[in-house]
C-alpha cells in the first residue's frame, strides 16, 4: 500500500470537488443552514450565552444529508462511467483507491468544518467562548464525519446509481445515529445496550468537551469496518 | 470467470471481514476496560472534582436506588415555566452516578427500580412530575406521571435526590448528599439514645394507629350527598370501636411507657421534643375518646370524630419522627432577625389579632377598611418573604432558621447571618453574636450603610422622592474589634459600574407615558478585583455590590484578615448625604472627584478572635417574655445553666459592604409607627399613616426592581457565602464550576440583526464569491491554455 498513491487519489477527488461548483454550492448551503439554525431557530441572542454547543449538537443531523451527498458519486460515478476499470489499469490497489477516495471526502469535510469556524469566531467576538468545548466539538464532528463518509463510500461501491447510493447512505447514517432511540421506542431496556452502537450517544460525550478514548476508538472502528467492506465490495467485480 | 474463482474470492472476503470485525470487537472490548478521558473544557466542567471523589470514597457501603421512568417525555416545564428538553437527561444522570461508582473502589452499588416505578418513588418521597401527555378519565384530564431521582443509603442513614432534571447540578447535588450521609451517620451515633427512644415512640403510635384502623368496619360505609357519614355508618363504626376496645387497648398499651421515656429526654433535642409533644396530644386525644365512650349515649358519636383526629395526629407523628431521624448532623444557618435586618421569614404573629378586628370597626368605621387593607399588606409581605425562604434558600438545600438573638442560640446553628442591619443591636445581642463567634461559629455580615431612595413614592403615594440617608448600626464596632472596620463611606466607580433601572416619563407632543430606562450608576460598582485563592469568588469574574460601604482592615493578634473583593483604583468613597442620586448628575459628580484608590468592599477574618467584651462586664440578658395568660415563673438561680463566658475562640467572620439590595421587609420597617392602640382608639391619623405604610411597601419593591438585574449573579455569590459559612467549601468549588455564565455583550436589536444577517448571508456569500473568482480564474487559465494549444497547432 503506497501512501503516495492514496494521497494522489485523495488530491484528485478533492480537486474534483473544488474545480466544479459542487463544493461551493454544498458548503454555502451548509453555512446558511447552520447560521439560520444558530441565530434564528435557536434564538442565540435570546439565550444570552456565548456558546455554539446547540449548533455542534445539530450538525450531526445536517451531516446525515450533507456527507452522503458528497460521497454518493465517489465510486458509483466511476462504475457508471466505466472509469473504475480504467483505474484498475493503474498501478494502484483497491485498498489504495478506497482509502484515497475516503481521505478525499474527509478533506472536503475538513474544509467544510474550517469554513464553519466563522460561527465560533462571531460568538467569541460577543462573549467569552469555552474554546476547549469548541475544540472537542470539532474533533467529534471530524470523527463523526469520517464515519459517515466511510459509510457513504461503502454504499457508493454497491451501486452505479448515485441517487440510490445517496439514499442508502442517508438511511445507514440515520440508522446508526439514532439506533438507541429507535430500539427504545419499542423496547426501553434496549436503549442502554444499543447506545454503544449509536453515533449520537458517542458524539454527545465529545460535544460537551470530553475526549474519551472509547468514543474515538468507536468511530475509528466504524471507519475501519466500513472501509474494509468497501474494499471487499470493490474487489467483488474481479470475481465475476 | 469461473464459479471457483468467485467462491474463492467471496471466501477470502468473508475471511478478511470476519478477521476485521473480530479485531474491532476485541479492540472495543479492551478499550471499554482501559480507557482514558480528557476534559477539554476550561474549568474541567465534566470531570468529577476532588471533593466529589473524596465524598464517595469516604462512604464504605453506599447503595443507590435509581428511580427512572422508562418513557420520560421529550420536554417538561420547570418551576419557572420554561421548557426543558429531556433528551438524554436520564442517560446523563446514570452516567454521573457511574462516574461516582468508578471512584468508589467498588463500595458503591446502583440498583434500578424497574416495576411500579412511580408508585415506589412516591413511597420513597421522590418528586413526581408530569409532562404534556394526558388521558381523559371520568370527564377530566389525567396527566401522565414520571420520576427521575434516587435514594442514597449509607448504614442506617438515607437521603433522597427527589428530582434530577438538571444535569448541570448533578455533581453538586450528589456530592452534597454524600457529605450529608457521612455527617448524619457520624452524629447519629452521638444521638443514639434519643433516636432509639424516638423510634420506640413512633413505633408505639404506629401499632396503636394500626389497631384503630383494624377496628373500622370492613364494608363501605354509606355516606350522604355531602360526603358525611350517615347515622347508620357512624353507629357501625362506634359499635366496631367498642367491640374492639380490648384489642385497641392492648395494642396501644406500650404507648404510655414510651411517652414516659421520651419525656425524660425533654430538652435534649428540639426534634425529639416536638415528637414528644405530638405524641402527647395523641395520648390525650385517646383519653378523651375513652371518656366520651363511657359518657351519655347521645355524645358517644363524638368518639368517631376523635378517631379521625387520631389518624391525622398519627400522620403528624410520622412527619415528626422523620424530622428527628433526619436531624443528626444537619447544619443550620441562623438569620439574625434584629436591628432592622433583612429576615427571610414571614411574620409569625398576625398584625391585628382576629378577635380585635370586629372591635376596631365598632369604634372607628374608617378603621374597618384600613384593617382589611392592612391585612392584605401583611399577607403580601408574608407571601414575598415565604417565597424567598422557600425558593431562594430551602429549595436549594439550605437549612435556614430564624434566630431570636435575645434567646439562647440553638445548638444546631453553625453559622449566623446578619443581613443589612440598619439599626442598633442591644448590648446583649452583640454579646450573643460575640460569644457565638468565640464558640467557633461562622458569622456573615452584610452591611447596609446607606439608604438610597431613588424616585421612590412619597408617603402620600404620589410625588417622587429622591433622597440619600445614612443608616446607623453598631455592628461596625463589633467587627472593628476583629480587624474589619466599616468606614461608612459610599463607594462609587466612575467607569466600572452597572445600570440602574428607573421609571421615566416620556413626553411626545401631547402624549406622556411611563417607561423603564437604564442609566449607568456609579454607586452600583462592578467589581472585578477578587481574591483568586478563595473558593467564595474564585469562579466569579465580576460582581455588582449595590450601594456598598468600604472597609478598613487592620491586623489583630491571632486573626488573619484578607480582602475578598476590592474596587478599581479609580473608585471614590464619599461620605456626604447631599451626594446626587440622579444618574447623570451622579456620574458628573463622581468624575469631578479625585480617585480614592482601591477600596476593600468584602473581607474575611479567620483565626483566634478576642472577645469584644474582654475586660467589660457581660451585658444582662433581657427578661423572658411570658405568654399572655401564664404566670411569670420565678427564676431559680441554683439551676442557672448559662454557658461559660468565652474570652477568645476560633471563629470565622465574613463582612460584605452591601446588603445586595435586600432590605428589611418586617412590619417594624414597613410600618414603623404602627400602633394597635391608635386603631382601636378611633384615631383618624391612622388613615394618613396607612398611606405612608403602603408607600413603604411599594418602595421596597421599587428599590429591588431598580437593581433586579444584578440579583442572579449576587444570589450565586450568596449561595457560596452560605456554603462557606457552614464549612462546605467543597460545595462552593463545585457550584463555581457548574455556574459559569458566559453572557454576551449587550447589543441593541439593530446590531443583533446585523450580526445575524452577516452570519446567515454574509459568510456564505463571501464563500460563493471566492468560489466564483476561483472558478473564473480557472476557466480563464484553461481558455488561455486552449488558445495556446490552438495557436501551436496552427504553427
Amino acid at each position: 500500500m503506497s501512501p503516495r498513491n492514496i494521497s494522489a487519489i485523495a488530491s484528485r477527488e478533492l480537486a474534483f470537488f473544488f474545480n466544479s461548483p459542487i463544493a461551493y454550492i454544498a458548503i454555502t448551503v451548509f453555512l446558511a443552514v447552520s447560521g439560520v439554525y444558530l441565530f434564528v431557530l435557536y434564538d442565540f441572542f435570546g439565550g444570552n450565552q456565548a456558546t455554539i454547543r446547540p449548533l455542534l449538537e445539530q450538525i450531526p443531523l445536517f451531516f446525515i444529508l450533507y456527507i452522503p451527498a458528497i460521497t454518493m458519486r465517489l465510486v458509483s460515478e466511476e462504475k457508471r462511467a466505466g472509469t473504475i476499470e480504467l483505474l484498475s489499469t493503474w498501478p494502484v490497489t483497491d485498498t489504495e483507491i478506497v482509502l484515497g477516495k475516503f481521505f478525499g471526502a474527509v478533506g472536503f469535510i475538513k474544509v467544510t468544518l474550517l469554513m464553519s469556524l466563522v460561527f465560533p469566531l462571531i460568538v467569541s467576538s460577543l462573549g467569552t467562548l469555552d474554546l476547549g468545548m469548541v475544540l472537542g466539538g470539532y474533533i467529534g464532528l471530524l470523527l463523526l464525519g469520517g464515519a459517515y463518509a466511510a459509510m457513504g463510500l461503502l454504499t457508493s461501491t454497491w451501486t452505479k446509481n448515485q441517487i440510490v447510493a445517496f439514499i442508502l447512505a442517508v438511511l445507514l447514517c440515520a440508522f446508526f445515529y439514532a439506533i438507541d432511540g429507535m430500539v427504545a421506542s419499542f423496547w426501553e431496556g434496549g436503549r442502554d445496550a444499543f447506545a454503544f452502537l449509536s453515533f449520537r450517544a458517542h458524539f454527545a460525550n465529545i460535544a460537551r468537551g470530553v475526549l474519551d478514548s472509547r468514543d474515538i476508538i468507536f468511530y475509528l472502528s466504524v471507519m475501519v469496518v466500513a472501509l474494509a467492506l468497501s474494499v471487499q465490495s470493490l474487489q467483488a467485480r474481479n470475481w465475476k | 470467470m469461473s464459479t471457483r474463482t468467485k467462491l474463492q474470492g467471496s471466501g477470502l472476503a468473508a475471511l478478511v471481514m470476519g478477521a476485521t470485525i473480530a479485531l474491532v470487537v476485541f479492540v472495543n472490548t479492551i478499550s471499554g476496560a482501559f480507557f482514558g478521558r480528557l476534559d477539554l473544557t476550561e474549568s474541567n466542567l465534566n470531570t468529577l472534582s476532588d471533593a466529589s471523589k473524596a465524598a464517595v470514597s469516604d462512604l464504605s457501603e453506599l447503595e443507590v436506588t435509581l428511580y427512572m421512568s422508562p418513557d420520560l417525555p421529550e420536554t417538561v416545564r420547570d418551576e419557572m415555566g420554561r421548557e426543558r428538553v429531556m433528551r438524554d437527561v436520564s442517560q446523563k444522570f446514570v452516567d454521573r452516578l457511574n462516574e461516582y461508582r468508578s471512584y468508589s473502589d467498588g463500595n458503591m452499588t446502583i440498583h434500578r427500580v424497574t416495576e411500579d416505578v412511580v408508585e415506589r418513588a412516591r413511597d420513597a418521597k421522590l418528586r413526581v412530575f408530569s409532562g404534556d401527555e394526558a388521558t381523559a378519565k371520568g370527564g377530566r384530564l389525567e396527566f401522565k406521571e414520571y420520576v427521575l431521582g434516587a435514594t442514597f443509603h449509607y448504614k442506617s442513614a438515607m437521603e433522597v435526590l427527589p428530582l434530577a432534571l438538571y444535569p448541570e447540578h448533578y455533581e453538586f447535588e450528589i456530592t452534597k448528599i454524600m457529605a450529608r450521609l457521612k455527617d448524619k451517620v457520624a452524629k447519629s451515633i452521638l444521638m443514639k439514645d434519643v433516636l432509639t427512644v424516638g423510634e420506640t415512640l413512633a413505633e408505639a403510635v404506629a401499632t396503636c394507629a394500626d389497631a384503630y384502623k383494624a377496628a373500622e368496619p370492613t364494608d363501605d360505609a354509606p355516606t350522604n350527598p355531602f360526603g358525611l357519614l350517615s347515622k347508620e355508618a357512624s353507629q357501625a363504626r362506634l359499635t366496631a370501636l367498642t367491640t374492639n376496645g380490648e384489642a385497641i387497648g392492648g395494642a396501644c398499651g406500650p404507648l404510655g411507657d414510651a411517652l414516659k421515656a421520651a419525656k425524660e429526654l425533654e430538652g435534649k433535642h428540639p426534634a425529639m421534643d416536638h415528637l414528644t409533644r405530638v405524641v402527647d396530644v395523641y395520648v390525650q386525644t385517646r383519653g378523651q375518646i375513652a371518656q366520651v365512650l363511657t359518657g351519655p349515649e347521645e355524645e358517644r358519636t363524638r368518639a368517631i370524630q376523635g378517631v379521625d383526629q387520631l389518624a391525622a395526629i398519627s400522620a403528624e407523628v410520622v412527619n415528626a419522627h422523620d424530622t428527628l431521624v433526619d436531624s443528626p448532623g444537619r447544619r443550620s444557618i441562623g438569620f439574625i432577625c434584629a436591628g432592622k435586618a433583612f429576615c427571610p421569614f414571614p411574620d409569625p404573629q398576625p398584625l391585628i389579632p382576629k378577635e380585635l378586628e370586629g372591635v376596631i370597626g365598632q369604634k372607628n368605621p374608617f378603621a374597618t377598611q384600613i384593617v382589611g387593607q392592612l391585612g392584605r399588606m401583611s399577607e403580601r409581605m408574608n407571601m414575598i418573604l415565604s417565597n424567598i425562604e422557600r425558593n431562594l434558600f430551602k429549595k436549594k438545600g439550605f437549612n435556614i432558621k430564624r434566630v431570636d438573638i435575645n434567646q439562647e442560640i440553638p445548638d444546631d446553628v453553625e453559622a449566623m447571618v446578619l443581613f443589612g442591619a440598619k439599626a442598633d443591636l442591644t448590648d446583649w445581642q452583640l454579646y450573643q453574636i460575640d460569644q457565638f463567634v468565640m464558640g467557633g461559629g461562622s458569622l456573615v455580615v452584610f452591611l447596609n450603610g446607606w439608604d438610597v431612595a431613588l424616585m421612590n413614592l412619597s408617603p402620600k403615594g404620589d410625588a417622587r422622592v429622591t433622597a440619600l440617608g445614612k443608616n446607623s448600626s453598631n455592628i461596625g464596632g463589633l467587627l472593628a474589634s476583629w480587624g474589619v472596620k466599616p468606614t461608612g463611606k459610599l463607594v462609587a466607580e466612575p467607569t466600572s459600574n452597572d445600570e440602574v433601572t428607573v421609571m421615566a416619563l416620556i413626553r411626545q407632543g401631547a402624549m406622556t407615558w411611563q417607561t423603564q430606562r437604564q442609566f449607568p450608576y456609579p454607586i452600583l460598582p462592578v467589581l472585578k478585583d477578587m481574591d483568586g485563592s478563595s473558593p467564595l469568588v474564585r469562579a466569579v469574574s465580576s460582581i455588582t455590590l449595590p450601594y456598598t460601604t468600604s472597609l478598613e482592615l487592620s491586623s489583630e493578634a491571632g486573626v488573619t484578615v484578607t480582602p475578598l473583593i476590592s474596587t478599581s483604583a479609580d473608585a471614590v468613597a464619599v461620605d456626604m448625604t447631599d451626594f446626587p442620586l440622579e444618574p447623570t448628575e451622579q456620574a458628573t459628580k463622581v468624575n469631578a472627584l479625585n480617585a480614592d484608590g482601591v477600596q476593600v468592599v468584602a473581607a474575611v477574618a479567620t483565626g483566634t478572635f478576642k472577645s469584644h467584651f474582654t475586660g467589660k462586664e457581660a451585658p444582662k440578658a433581657p427578661e423572658k417574655e411570658t405568654p399572655p395568660g401564664q404566670e411569670k415563673k420565678e427564676e431559680d438561680s441554683s439551676t442557672d445553666a448559662s454557658p461559660e463566658r468565652l474570652e477568645q475562640g476560633e471563629g470565622r467572620v465574613l463582612v460584605i459592604g452591601s446588603n445586595l439590595g435586600l432590605e428589611d421587609l418586617s412590619p417594624g420597617s414597613i410600618m414603623p409607627d404602627f400602633d394597635l392602640g391608635q386603631l382601636t382608639g378611633g384615631s383618624f391619623e391612622v388613615v394618613d399613616q396607612f398611606r405612608g405604610w403602603a408607600a413603604n411597601l411599594q418602595n421596597w419593591e421599587v428599590r429591588l426592581g431598580q437593581i433586579q438585574h444584578t440579583l442572579p449573579d449576587n444570589i450565586q455569590f450568596l449561595f457560596n457565602v452560605l456554603d462557606w459559612s457552614i464549612q462546605q467549601e467543597a460545595l462552593v468549588e463545585i457550584r463555581s464550576k457548574q455556574y459559569q455564565r458566559r453572557p454576551l455583550e449587550q447589543l441593541d436589536e439593530d446590531s443583533q440583526s446585523l450580526i445575524t444577517l452577516a452570519a446567515i448571508v454574509g459568510a456564505p456569500l463571501l464563500f460563493v464569491l471566492f468560489g466564483l473568482l476561483r472558478l473564473g480564474a480557472r476557466r480563464k487559465r484553461r481558455r488561455g491554455l486552449a488558445a495556446l494549444a490552438g495557436s501551436r497547432g496552427k504553427v
